[in-house]
């Protein structure tokens, strides 16, 4: 087990330094910040100054040697539109996304495995039916429109919540419904697609036919078997939260990292886009290893190379 | 569902629209809400002259004058009266009796440092970057409140470059941005980090009337139909940048032009080097339809790239007349003389530029369609897009139209003409001897005379030279609470004096 | 029974019957009926509609901007409205469906193709390669896809192949550790062993002991994966990174009536309802393919259900 986290801690360490050099030159691929944080009347001298000032001007690998030697350091650089540090930054509106990602992974959870176990349990069903629709239907809207139909109808038309901000906990019903209804639908799918193979192996078929009556421990072992699955894309979902969030946060005026991602790529904030997808990648990683260990811990046969 | 159920259900709505409501509602009566789409990233004064402007200008740090909203002129406001004593030197006098809102006085000292931080090379400066980029203005002070500036070249426009010379504290940083400047105005900004919201919280010792705002609070969204339903509801009181489509209460929604004018440049290659191709792709635009179908009656069809109160505009030139039986002969004629008026000719648009921009682009291809050109839609992401439009230019330069808004609210033409239409401005795309020859001479002149001579270039270039074809001069919409009594105007977009607004129902 | 119902039976081939049969059984499933014609209907549109439609979509008219849905004066192709050009949104819904058919279809059969094949080398073989597999895919999940599809964009010229080359990019480690994932567990079972035992070629357990077995979770993710793909474009689109005029996509229209949700709500709606309808039934026909071609649950079809 230890050798195999140690592992594990090893390569993705490996990963994060590849993912920092792919991300340093290709980022540099797409546009030039000086151009986009100065106005676009600014003379070319004033330009050149700016750049020189920032380094810009240094051949790109001598640039990525001092990033390095900084990163050593844990100095990410500043960012170039308001100069504060950017590893503070992304710090700072990383908890947000983190905590409007983990209430809309839980209710998208639990939601997906009873509405979507229930539903296997009859497929073709009434429930089965409807629950389906639902949750297909929520699986193919586009966030935006939830947010902004919530608004209009939630704040404008009946006064009932807050339209945006941070404030209350009212504040964050809106943004956590605009991030779970895409994963709840696409996960309660999941789960009913792995239930139907599980409730049809042939355990469960012994088991009911010896006669066990209890449910329950039917259901269980079946959700066992079928939540290998469901945990990947669960995962696959929440590595995808960042991005998710970003019509959450940016309708809705919270300060997390999706739209700090967004802004600084929109600007080419260099230092801010490394520092984020870091962090990110990160939290990333050790998803992803929980995940493997989420396998062996459901299914025991399962082996790790 | 059980009475009990019921009751529960029934007490949580309540709470919860009490919690809601009282979250909406504002502790202090006198206290303002702004929402907009700004970040407003660094908030020092010498950034002033950006979108930041909004926030300080004029509220917490003053400038030495004020341009008027109608006329455009320079009035006094940190400076009282100014002279040109000699031709490269402007004598300042300064406002007596003035402190900072952290309780240093205000004098020559306190501008002189102010001006010398505004050039230090190892802050961002962008006011320095805007306007001062090949000017350099040297301080000397005189006396407490007298200050001489000099610069290598006579600046006429010395008074019109006072209204961005944003005063900040002499105990301001000199070598590191702040995002809390402190300056002469009405409000003081309460400590905060960058990245915090900000507040502007009226102070004590404003040496002018005291506004009725007390408080200020700026918020971002980004979405314009959430800015305009925080107004609606109570959470904010003025929202800015609302898109026409949801400006639809006449009662709250005020339009205003932001000084920001539209235009399509040529590129002077292929077929776009025929004067009679640039003509003809003029008059084959409807601008009237294209006004009403697409933007409102609020937007001005443009004849040039400023706006009236602008020092150099000309009111007596005409737009364009729609003429497209007109367009298709000219470019008969010019095919005739052996142009190649068939060649695809690229629109380049910059994507999300302004409201509406793309489908006026498209709108714009249908009419030249309809004349008979092959232009052809090319949209960029803005770094592409800038690439193309500064110099140095990629060679060989392909023929194109590109898709710009340029916004003058600096008072004078020199800061769009010379950019523009001089054989050596940056954006520039041709040459053209006499039209160098009137810009040079308005540049040198003052007064009444700098003002003909522009006049005249802008006229020259229009008919003689037909660099761009213009669209509109934009506007801006603003949302405000019918709690406040405040109508924006002219210079609305680069400053929002909160000392002008004031509370309805009080006298 | 008679004579002639039996001679009629046997002078049946053997193909029509399974066609017939397979009719059948997707009559008793009345919703993946529904989805099926609704599909055809879609793809009708994809092959036929631009040749039957082009000068009407594409006609801008500056007066009728915005002009609301369920309003036959202007005639009955404006019966969903128009856009924010005047554009018929109805014309543009059938012009866009090949596009958008396309690009989804394409980038989802692309991410599905190699992620299942990435996935069942890193499941079956282990060792260095997969760990290089996986480690990789932990980095592309980790790289922000807007700053993939600027990258893209910028490196490559922007067209409809390097909207699909992204989309289906950012798309492949679902797959793959989903494929992966279910690969660890199938290997473990007895058929598997027994297989290896019996000295089957890995080629063989993989293809025909292990895929078919990963074949239908992989399907229920991809028909999900067609909306998210279409609701991804949408994404690039509105920031203009996706398509670009003249050519039309459902995502496409959803981005550009975003800023009008509040006054002309049908510019986005329409679309959104489209794609979502697509998925629905694209989801509905796999499930009914899995339940049909699985002989544990194909007795769900065939007998008819007593109320």
């Amino acid at each position: 087990m230890r050798s195999y986290f140690r592992q594990r801690t090893i390569q993705s360490v490996i990963s994060l330094f590849g993912l920092v050099v792919l991300v340093f030159f290709l980022a540099r691929l797409t546009g030039n910040p000086v151009d986009l944080l100065l106005p676009v009347d600014t003379p070319q001298s004033v330009r050149e100054e700016f750049a020189a000032r920032h380094g810009f001007d240094q051949p790109l690998l001598v640039q990525f040697g001092r990033y390095l030697l900084d990163l050593l350091q844990l100095d990410f650089g500043e960012s170039l539109r308001d100069g504060r540090p950017a590893l503070q930054m992304v710090l700072q509106a990383f908890p947000t996304t983190l905590l409007l990602s983990f209430w809309a992974m839980l209710i998208s959870l639990v939601i997906a495995i009873v509405t979507g176990s229930i539903a296997a349990w009859r497929p073709g069903g009434v429930f089965d039916r409807i629950a389906s629709l639902i949750s297909l239907a929520g699986a193919s809207i586009p966030n935006f429109w939830i947010a902004i139909v919530g608004v209009l109808v939630f704040s404008v038309w009946l006064r009932a919540l807050p339209t945006s901000g941070t404030g209350t906990p009212w504040h964050w019903i809106m943004p956590v419904t605009v991030l779970f209804v895409r994963p709840c639908g696409v996960l309660t799918q999941v789960v009913r697609s792995s239930m139907i193979d599980a409730l049809a192996s042939p355990y469960v078929k012994t088991a009911r036919a010896r006669g066990v009556r209890s449910r329950v421990v039917i259901f269980g072992h079946a959700l066992r078997n079928a939540m290998l699955p469901v945990v990947t894309v669960a995962g696959d979902q929440a590595a995808g939260m960042v991005n998710g969030a970003v019509i959450a946060e940016t309708v809705f005026g919270f300060p997390g990292i999706g739209k700090l991602m967004i802004d600084s790529i929109m600007f080419r904030d260099f230092a801010v886009i490394q520092a984020a997808v870091m962090v990110t990648a990160v939290a990333i990683f050790v998803l992803n290893i929980l995940i493997d260990l989420a396998y062996a811990l459901l299914d025991p046969r399962v082996r790790h190379g | 569902m059980s009475k009990f159920r019921m009751a529960g259900l029934l007490c949580g709505v309540a709470l919860g629209s009490t919690v809601a409501t009282g979250v909406l509602a504002q502790d202090d009566a006198s206290a303002i809400t702004i929402v907009t789409p700004y970040t407003f990233d660094n908030i020092d004064s010498c950034n002033s002259s950006s979108e930041v402007g909004l926030v300080v200008r004029e509220n917490v740090v003053e400038a030495l004058t004020h341009l008027n909203a109608e006329t455009g002129q320079p009035e006094p406001r940190l400076a009282t009266s100014w002279e040109q004593t000699e031709p490269t030197v402007w004598r300042i006098k300064l406002r007596e009796s003035v402190t900072f809102s952290d309780g240093s006085t205000f004098d020559a000292e306190a501008v002189a440092r102010s001006i010398d931080r505004m050039f230090n090379t190892k802050l961002d400066c962008l006011n320095r970057g805007k306007l001062f980029a090949n000017i350099r203005l040297t301080p000397k002070i005189i006396d407490g409140h007298t200050i001489d500036i000099s610069t290598e070249k006579p600046q006429p426009l010395m008074p019109i470059f006072m209204s961005f010379l944003t005063i900040e504290s002499p105990k301001t940083d000199f070598d590191a941005m702040t995002s809390t400047p402190v300056g002469t105005g009405p409000y003081a900004i309460p400590q905060r980090n960058a990245g915090d919201a900000i507040v502007l919280a009226r102070q004590d010792h404003y040496w002018g009337e005291a506004p009725e705002v007390s408080k200020a609070t700026y918020v971002r969204r980004d979405e314009s139909a959430l800015r305009a339903a925080m107004v609606e509801v109570g959470e904010a009181d003025i929202g800015l940048n609302i898109a026409i489509q949801d400006a639809t209460n006449p009662e709250t929604d005020h339009g205003y032009l932001n000084g920001e004018t539209t235009r399509l440049r040529f590129s002077f290659a292929g077929p776009l080097a025929d004067i009679r191709v640039r003509k003809a792709m003029n008059l084959a635009i409807d601008r009237e339809a294209l006004r009403d179908g697409l933007f409102n009656q609020d937007y001005a069809i443009a004849t040039q790239m400023f706006l009236p109160r602008i020092n150099g505009y000309n009111p007596e030139m005409k737009p364009w007349p729609y003429d497209p039986e007109q367009a298709k002969a000219l470019i008969d004629e010019a095919r005739k003389a052996g142009v190649d008026v068939d060649a695809e000719i690229p629109i380049i648009s910059r994507i999300n530029f302004y409201a509406n921009g793309q489908e006026a682009m498209e709108a714009m291809i249908a009419m030249w369609q309809m004349v008979g050109l092959n232009v052809k839609l090319q949209p960029m992401e803005r770094a592409q897009w800038l690439k193309l439009v500064n110099k140095p230019y990629a060679e060989p330069r392909p023929a194109m139209l590109i898709q710009e808004q340029h916004d003058n609210n600096s008072g004078d033409a020199t800061f769009t003409m010379h950019f523009r239409y001089h054989s050596t401005g940056q954006q520039s795309e041709f040459g053209d001897a006499e039209l160098d020859r009137l810009i040079d001479a308005a540049d040198a002149a003052s007064g009444d005379e700098r003002v003909k001579l522009f006049q005249q270039a802008n006229a020259y270039s229009a008919e003689h030279v037909v660099p761009d074809v213009m669209m509109f001069h934009m506007v801006n919409y603003m949302r405000i609470s019918d709690r406040l009594e405040f109508k924006p105007d002219g210079v609305s977009s680069t400053m929002m004096e909160l000392s002008q607004i004031k509370f309805r129902g009080t006298n | 029974m008679s004579d002639m119902t039996h001679s009629t039976a046997t002078a049946k081939s053997p193909r029509e019957h399974m066609l017939a049969e397979a009719f059948l059984m997707l009559w008793r499933d009345k919703f993946a009926f529904l989805s099926a014609l609704f599909l055809l209907l879609v793809v009708f549109a994809a092959f036929f509609g631009p040749s039957l439609l082009t000068d009407q979509a594409l006609q801008m008219n500056l007066r009728g901007r915005n002009a609301p849905p369920f309003e036959l004066e202007r005639g009955w192709i404006y019966f969903l409205g128009a856009d924010n050009l005047g554009r018929s949104l109805l014309a543009r819904l059938v012009i866009g469906s090949r596009y958008t058919l396309m690009i989804a279809g394409s980038a989802v059969v692309l991410a599905l193709v190699a992620g299942t094949i990435l996935g069942l080398v890193a499941g079956y073989r282990q060792g260095r390669i997969a760990t290089i597999i996986l480690r990789a895919a932990d980095i592309l999940m980790s790289f922000p896809s807007l700053l993939l599809a600027l990258i893209v964009l910028f490196v490559l010229a922007p067209s409809v192949a390097n909207v699909v080359l992204v989309l289906a990019l950012s798309r492949v480690p679902v797959y793959l550790r989903t494929c992966r994932a279910e690969v660890l567990e199938i290997r473990e079972r007895q058929f598997v062993k027994a297989a290896k035992v019996l000295g089957a070629s890995h080629a063989r357990i993989v293809f025909l002991h292990i895929l078919p077995n990963v074949v239908p979770t992989l399907l229920t993710l991809a028909t999900l994966e067609f909306a998210a793909v279409m609701l991804s474009e949408s994404s690039l689109s509105f920031l203009g990174l996706g398509v670009q005029a003249p050519a039309v996509t459902w995502g496409l229209m959803v981005a550009d009536g975003r800023g009008y949700l509040a006054s002309a709500w049908w510019l986005s709606f329409w679309p959104g309802v489209t794609i979502s309808l697509t998925a629905i039934s694209a989801n509905l026909m796999a499930n009914w393919i899995r339940t049909a071609t699985d002989p544990a649950q194909r007795w769900r079809l065939e007998k008819r259900k007593r109320a």
